[in-house]
């Protein structure tokens, strides 16, 4: 540096001495207009002479210079300056950074736009907007933050799946999640993992850490989206990381920890005692006559009426989980009575004993056994710097965080390193690289007998934790496993990777064009454990049982492209992008399983005696794309886009290799007229309208071939089966997107108002087509159907107050989607547990019955089953049916109940969802309140269907102390009754829930020292702040938690059937981890 | 200037090469569905076994369903479905009947696929002599699935060719007669050419044991008489002692067919049997009336009393070999159809040959008519409880209605699924009554 100096200063004296002695030298410094911080190696020149220099480490300069002069500062991020030397001698210069350029700029897949020209739909996030929050990755960080992003967390899993879904989705059978494009480069996301847990997937979105994102920009319509085409239709969501800037190198240090907690008490489970009194009336409602000496006579149960000695020993008889009990009879009453063995006796599991006093019950609280406070903590370090030639951001990060149920946790570690390098005037060269590493621990949950939270509300509380040996208790005429086992004693490891980067070079050929090349890989592995021990349900009954999976994803993708930009006169601006996209998928794995291991202390599958499975397997797939965009606008007053993007996917069927995806927008920037010059008022106010047609291809890799499929045996010989009927024409679905918007801005931009109304209409939607399974197969993949969103979106940001010492702004958005699937193949359909996918209904619709009643008395029972009678039928709902049973009605009036009485009771859709953000600063005190909002959408509830079904051994929660009985009649809890006959418990409106919630989502309160005190130190500043994450909810939603989703989507590896679920059964809560309220402390620390 | 066109270029180029490469992508554990070489043709003969072990099919269901339909079992599990079985009110989306049905039809493919194409395999080392027995094998496969379909479901649609295409595929249910009739013209086929001996496939002695299980659904005693003479003929089954050595060992000399499982390739018998502290799930477990059923001396009982150790089921890692035909049935169906035609005598020594095994003691000659129907009966339900029969063995002897509660007649089959129904517009109006 200093030899360059001399060498300049030498070039400089040469110079003056060729030059006549009019010259003189001017003295100055340049600064950041960011902080104020000098700023060495800008570039000083003389307009119109081949002088210059550079500013030095303190951005100081002297340069000699001819009277009348044009001095040019420049400088990599900073906006170019110009200054008239005059009659001056020191001229200091504030460089403006091209950043805070007042006209913003967002980023458009294949380069940058500046906002006031787009013609598109595209939402922003920047960085400032996500920090300090405890969240694991990008999609959480969307929540609520971008207007029609419906951003759902399917479980409070640590490190678990997310929904994203943009205006709704357009799919029924393929991914409705956004394509994730990262720096340019289109990533893998889902879920990785070989293991189930329930649904409880993971997320490879949360490899990229929120903090090292400068911006999410989200592309809504078809205008923005069409240029990546056959992946857009679902919206795009381009990620871009911090890089380097020039000037003095920035160390930021952030630390923040804290402690997640369940946040509410519903689903509170029934004592043993009163298990153990509502286990009895069950079966004597079933099968019981009660006579007047306390006996009972049970006709209904097996061949011929027995009579038993009491209730409690039918009750005994029924549940008691031992297997040294025994039936007798006594000889001159002939009476049954039921006998339990001593150790039985002992436990005080269901005996004879505890049915007659049921206060000597056992009183478990599982739930107190497995939720815990759960701590969290978040560390990162970055470094930002760089010269006019180099730039830098370098980043590390911890992230650790423990689930409120037991056993579950996340760990990351990740790295980052951007850097860009001008190599001449004409070269610029770059390179990103990311890495990622970690373990998470899942539990299992949802549908699972063996799952945690499943368990504690599965099983009933008159089981002890342990019995008096030691051992786990146990129900043995439960098939569910002891919840606290089930949340101790597997070992569930998943450990995963990513590196995710690229390098780049940049070519200007001739002024305007550029030419741009990146080569970049996306590496994704992983790697599951699972053990599980001889004490679990599980594995009891094999010694143990282990799994072993590893394997990974690779993602190469390539882009060339030019761009060019021209302007005639500044009147007629154009640009133009064209190149094309080469990219290849492919994505491994092996698996091994073992069972039979020596005792529970070696985990690893080669201890176990038996290989009960091994597994190498693998697919793959390709995308070739050119794509073209086309920009015109006259005086930046009317603006015209063209796109058009060609995609061919190995995925396609041969018959229809080839998709086109134009779209075409046009905006009017109305402020810009003459006419408008005297409104001052308006600052801003443009009117855009888009047309275009994007793509869906997330069909199966295979999806178009006819196979056989293989890894079947009989005997130990290999076997072939057949997979699947080819179809030759499959191809993706195809959406078209029609908006019309309006940007406004006021009093200068204090007040800024945004609002668009969207047409999308997808057509050929992959369906599994039922066809007859008397061909064999039950479905085969059709583009058939076709599907309708069509919403608004409203978002206006207000400066409140804006003075020295308090500032006051607020942002609200809000959107309203409404979706109908408007073509199905065939009938209707089932799916999840109680979601039906039908014409003309929304996506996420619930079907079911409407309870009408509940019977009060056998007269009112009998009517019904006349009346069915007369209207040809045998009995109105069961011949099984009692009082204290719920009366269904009969919408279709046919005198009985039966499936075809069931009719929509409402969609998991929302009518509504937005936000709400405050934030306030006053003096070094800064305090962000975001709040959150859903309205109008149904949650089925099928915890409830279980946990208030009064028919079997499950554990049971408080709503069933209000069960009828015959002295408590005014209740809409149906009676308890062994096998519910009358099938209380089937889907109906008591289980479909209003979802609707207001949620505190981030509370954020923090103080900056005073720079006086923090310089003394040589730190630029430090904060505190508290944060409180889903801090209060408001909703009526019965069950845990209203944010919830069982079915996810993200299953990378298993895909197709668990997609239908996520996108047709959104909305159902079964048995699923309720999200945490979280506190943390945390300080940023910046030098 | 010249170096940056450089690498443009070369960019383009590398890309270009990419291009060609990346639509290029095959599938690396499937193959098409053209079978070109004799190894393939008996990969997909075993595929078509491997139908059968689906715990929708002959893996599970098959065994518990009939027994929980008939009482035998009680249901004191989870599944929904089960327990719409276990009260015989069962609705046309039950889970278990739509896999079963969809399994069975899956199979029935599997099988039409062999038996179409299994003589177009043009492969040197490919002899007629096997191509005819694996076509043999399949056929009798396919024999016993639509035996398996019309016990359950009645008439239900004939389908002899795979499935090439989406066209053509709705086809109408044939009558029960045709159904029977096809089974008999695949049994009929298959005979010659299927092998003597072969431990876990289909034999002659399959095909017997079929023909005559199907006689006795027909009640064509003369020819359950005559196929069972035809069997006892072969000198190659007996009766083995003791009773529980049938299930302890497997692929006894009583033994007709049974499906083997391997650890690696299981199923879920004793799974669904066992409690959960043994590592099942508790879906059922055989009921108190079938535990009374049981004399006390009867070594059968232990079925039902020493629950969890020693079921018919009882390999929790799920290798059980659930036997489809044995040659106790052979010799019940055979006292079952001399009772029915007033062959008493002959009737009471067969059946006691069941009874003395299982260590009660013989009948007097006293036992006749109705009574040594009724013994015989009895003795079928104590023997075959949990092997796939109960439950028809009570519907083609009428005896449902007098022993099972809530009974009425339309229960006697089990619904067409619903999405069949709606898939099929062929069989949209061919419901089976009460449903």
């Amino acid at each position: 540096m200093k030899k360059r100096l001399l060498l300049i200063i030498g070039m400089l004296f040469i110079t003056i001495f060729q030059i006549i002695a009019q010259d003189r030298v001017i003295m100055g410094k340049v600064v950041s207009s960011e902080d104020g911080s000098p700023l060495p190696g800008v570039s000083i020149t003389v307009k119109g002479s081949t002088r210059g220099v550079a500013t030095d480490a303190s951005g100081a300069y002297k340069i000699s210079v001819p009277n009348n002069a044009r001095l040019t500062f420049s400088f990599v991020g900073f906006n170019a300056q110009e200054v008239s030397v005059g009659a001056k001698t020191e001229i200091n210069m504030i460089m403006k950074s091209a950043a805070t350029d007042l006209d913003e700029v967002v980023i458009v897949g294949y380069g940058t736009q500046a906002k006031s020209k787009a013609t598109s739909s595209i939402s922003t996030i920047k960085s400032d907007a996500i920090k300090d929050l405890p969240i694991t990755g990008l999609d959480q960080a969307m929540q609520g933050r971008a207007a029609g992003v419906m951003v759902t967390s399917s479980s409070g899993t640590p490190g678990g799946g997310v929904n994203v879904r943009l205006r709704g989705g357009s799919s029924i059978t393929a991914s409705n999640e956004p394509l994730y494009v990262v720096d340019g480069v289109p990533i893998s996301t889902g879920s990785f993992s070989q293991l189930g847990f329930g649904n409880q997937t993971t997320n490879a979105l949360n490899d990229i850490p929120p903090t090292d994102i400068e911006s999410i920009d989200i592309l809504k319509d078809a205008a923005a989206s069409a240029i990546y085409g056959s992946r857009a239709a679902n919206g795009v969501v381009l990620i871009t990381t911090k890089r380097g800037k020039a000037g003095k190198t920035q160390i930021s240090f952030n630390y923040s920890a804290g402690n997640s907690q369940k946040y509410n008490s519903t689903l509170r489970s029934i004592s043993g005692t009163e298990e153990t009194k509502l286990l009895q009336e069950m079966v004597i409602n079933r099968y019981g006559v009660v006579d007047a000496k306390g006996g009972l006579t049970t006709p209904a149960l097996g061949t011929g009426a027995s009579a038993w000695r009491s209730p409690a020993d039918v009750a005994a008889y029924f549940f008691s989980s031992d297997g040294n009990a025994y039936v007798d009879q006594d000889p001159t009453t002939s009476k049954l009575s039921f006998v339990n063995s001593d150790a039985e006796k002992g436990r005080n599991i269901r005996t004879v004993d505890v049915f007659n006093d049921p206060t000597k019950a056992n009183n478990t609280n599982w739930q107190d056994q497995i939720f815990r406070t759960a701590p969290i903590k978040q560390y990162d370090l970055s470094a930002r710097g760089g010269n006019d030639k180099t730039t830098f951001f370098i980043s590390g990060s911890i992230f650790d965080q423990s689930g409120i149920i037991v056993g579950s946790d996340y760990k990351r570690y990740t790295g980052r390193i951007n850097v860009d390098n001008q190599v001449s005037k004409r070269l610029k060269v770059g390179a990103s690289l990311g890495y990622t590493y970690g373990n998470s621990n899942r539990i299992n949950n949802d549908n699972n007998i063996y799952g945690v939270l499943s368990a504690a509300l599965l099983m009933a509380s008159d089981v002890p934790t342990r019995f008096a040996n030691g051992s786990y208790g146990k129900d043995n005429s439960s098939s569910v496993e002891n919840p606290v086992a089930a949340a101790f004693e597997p070992y569930n490891q998943t450990t995963f990777g990513r590196l995710l980067g690229g390098i780049n070079a940049e070519i200007d050929i001739v002024k305007g064009l550029k030419f741009r090349s990146a080569w970049n890989i996306d590496q994704v592995t992983f790697k599951d454990d699972r053990f599980l021990p001889n004490t679990l349900n599980a594995a009891s009954g094999v010694n143990g049982s282990g799994i072993a999976t590893g394997g990974g994803n690779l993602n190469l993708t390539t882009s060339n492209y030019f761009t060019y930009n021209h302007s005639i006169n500044n009147i007629h601006n154009i640009n133009v992008t064209a190149g094309a996209d080469y990219q290849q998928s492919s994505y491994d794995y092996v698996y091994g399983s073992a069972t039979g291991f020596p005792g529970n202390s070696i985990k690893r599958v080669s201890a176990g005696a038996t290989k009960t499975d091994a597994g190498s397997d693998g697919t793959s797939w390709g995308l070739v794309s050119y794509y073209g965009r086309f920009g015109y606008d006259f005086e930046g007053k009317y603006l015209l886009q063209g796109v058009i993007r060609a995609d061919a996917s190995s995925r396609f069927g041969k018959e229809n290799q080839w998709g086109y995806f134009p779209s075409i927008s046009g905006a009017w920037r109305v402020n810009k007229e003459h006419f408008m010059d005297d409104l001052t008022v308006i600052s801003d106010l443009k009117i855009r309208a888009s047309y275009g047609v994007t793509g869906n291809s997330e069909i199966p890799n295979f999806g178009s071939r006819g196979l056989l499929g293989s890894g079947f045996a009989y005997q130990l010989q290999a076997a072939l089966t057949p997979s699947q009927i080819p179809n030759s024409n499959l191809k993706w679905e195809t959406t078209t997107t029609s908006e019309v918007g309006l940007d406004l801005g006021l009093f200068k931009n204090r007040i800024t108002l945004s609002a668009g109304y969207y047409s999308k209409y997808t057509k050929d939607l992959l369906l599994n087509v039922n066809i007859p399974a008397t061909s064999g197969f039950t479905t085969v993949l059709q583009n058939f159907g076709e599907m309708e969103n069509k919403g608004f979106e409203f978002v206006i940001s207000t400066e409140n107050v804006r003075t020295k010492n308090f500032t006051w702004t607020s942002n609200f958005n809000i959107s309203a989607n409404q979706n109908k699937v408007r073509k199905i193949f065939g009938n209707p359909f089932a799916v999840g547990f109680g979601s039906w996918v039908a014409q003309d209904e929304a996506l996420g619709s619930f079907r079911g019955y409407k309870v009408d009643k509940i019977f009060q008395t056998q007269e009112e029972i009998d009517a019904a089953n006349v009346a069915a009678k007369a209207a040809g039928g045998t009995v109105y709902q069961s011949a099984l049916t009692k009082p204290g049973d719920i009366k269904f009605m009969d919408t279709n009036g046919d005198g009985k109940i039966d499936a075809n009485d069931q009719v929509i009771l409402g969609s998991a859709q929302p009518k509504f969802f937005g936000s709400f953000t405050n934030d306030f600063t006053f003096k070094g005190f800064d305090l962000k309140i975001f709040m959150q909002f859903v309205s109008g959408n149904k949650i089925l509830n099928y915890t409830r269907n279980f946990s208030e079904g009064m028919n079997s051994v499950f554990g049971q929660t408080e709503a069933v102390l209000n069960r009828w009985t015959p002295t408590n009649t005014n209740t809409t809890v149906p009676r308890a009754v062994w096998g519910d006959p009358n099938s209380n418990r089937r889907v109906s409106d008591l289980f479909v829930e209003d979802g609707s919630y207001l949620r505190f989502k981030n509370v954020i309160f923090g103080y900056t020292l005073p720079k006086t005190l923090t310089n003394k130190i040589k730190v630029d500043r430090i904060r505190f702040y508290v944060q409180a994450q889903n801090l209060l909810t408001f909703t009526n939603y019965k069950g845990m938690d209203p944010e919830v989703s069982t079915f996810n989507s993200n299953n990378t590896a298993i895909g197709g059937a668990s997609n239908t679920q996520a996108n047709a059964a959104q909305g159902t809560d079964f048995l699923t981890f309720p999200q945490a309220r979280t506190y943390t402390f945390g300080v940023n620390i910046g030098f | 200037m010249n170096k940056y066109i450089i690498l443009i270029f070369s960019a383009f180029l590398l890309g270009l090469s990419a291009c060609e490469q990346v639509l290029v992508q095959e599938p690396q554990s499937q193959v098409s569905t053209d079978i070109k070489d004799a190894a393939t043709a008996r990969a997909v003969m075993n595929g078509t076994y491997n139908g059968f072990q689906s715990a929708d099919y002959l893996g599970t269901r098959y065994q518990l369903l009939p027994d929980l339909q008939g009482g035998n079992l009680r249901w004191t599990g989870t599944f929904s479905d089960f327990s719409e079985i276990s009260n015989r009110s069962i609705q046309t989306n039950n889970a278990s009947v739509t896999n079963m049905w969809i399994r069975i039809y899956n199979t029935i493919l599997r099988t039409n696929i062999v038996i179409k194409s299994t003589p177009l395999v043009q492969d040197a080392t490919f002899t007629d002599v096997e191509k005819n027995q694996i076509v043999a094998e399949a056929r009798l496969m396919r024999a016993i699935s639509y035996f398996n379909l019309v016990r359950w479901w009645g008439g239900v649609p004939i389908v002899t060719e795979p499935t090439a295409s989406i066209d053509g595929l709705n086809v109408p249910r044939n009558t029960v007669a045709e159904v029977y009739k096809q089974i008999t013209t695949d049994i009929d086929a298959a005979y010659p050419n299927l092998s003597a001996t072969s431990k876990g496939r289909i034999t002659k002695g399959t095909a017997l044991a079929l023909k005559c299980r199907v006689a006795l659904y027909q009640k064509d005693y003369a020819t359950v008489i005559s196929v069972a003479n035809q069997i006892q003929a072969l000198n190659q089954y007996a009766l083995v002692t003791p009773f529980q050595s049938i299930f302890s060992v497997q692929n006894t000399k009583e033994s007709i067919w049974e499906i083997n499982f391997e650890t690696t390739n299981s199923n879920s018998l004793a799974f669904f049997l066992f409690s959960s502290s043994l590592g099942g799930r508790n879906e059922v477990r055989p009921s108190p009336a079938l535990t009374a059923a049981y004399s006390l001396t009867d070594t059968r009982r232990i079925l039902t009393t020493s629950y969890d150790v020693q079921l018919k089921y009882f390999r929790i890692n799920g290798t059980d070999f659930p036997i489809v035909f044995r040659y106790a049935e052979v010799l019940l169906n055979k006292a079952e159809a001399l009772a029915e035609t007033g062959k008493d005598a002959e009737a009471l020594t067969l059946v006691n040959q069941i009874r003395v095994r299982a260590g009660l003691t013989a009948s007097p000659a006293t036992l006749v008519g109705q009574d040594l129907k009724d013994e015989i009966f009895l003795q079928r339900r104590l023997e075959l409880a949990l092997e796939g029969h109960y439950f028809f063995d009570l519907v083609r002897t009428g005896r449902a209605a007098k022993t099972l509660t809530t009974w009425n007649d339309n229960q006697a089959l089990l619904p067409i699924p619903d999405r069949e129904i709606k898939a099929n517009p062929a069989i949209a109006t061919q419901q089976n009554p009460g449903y």
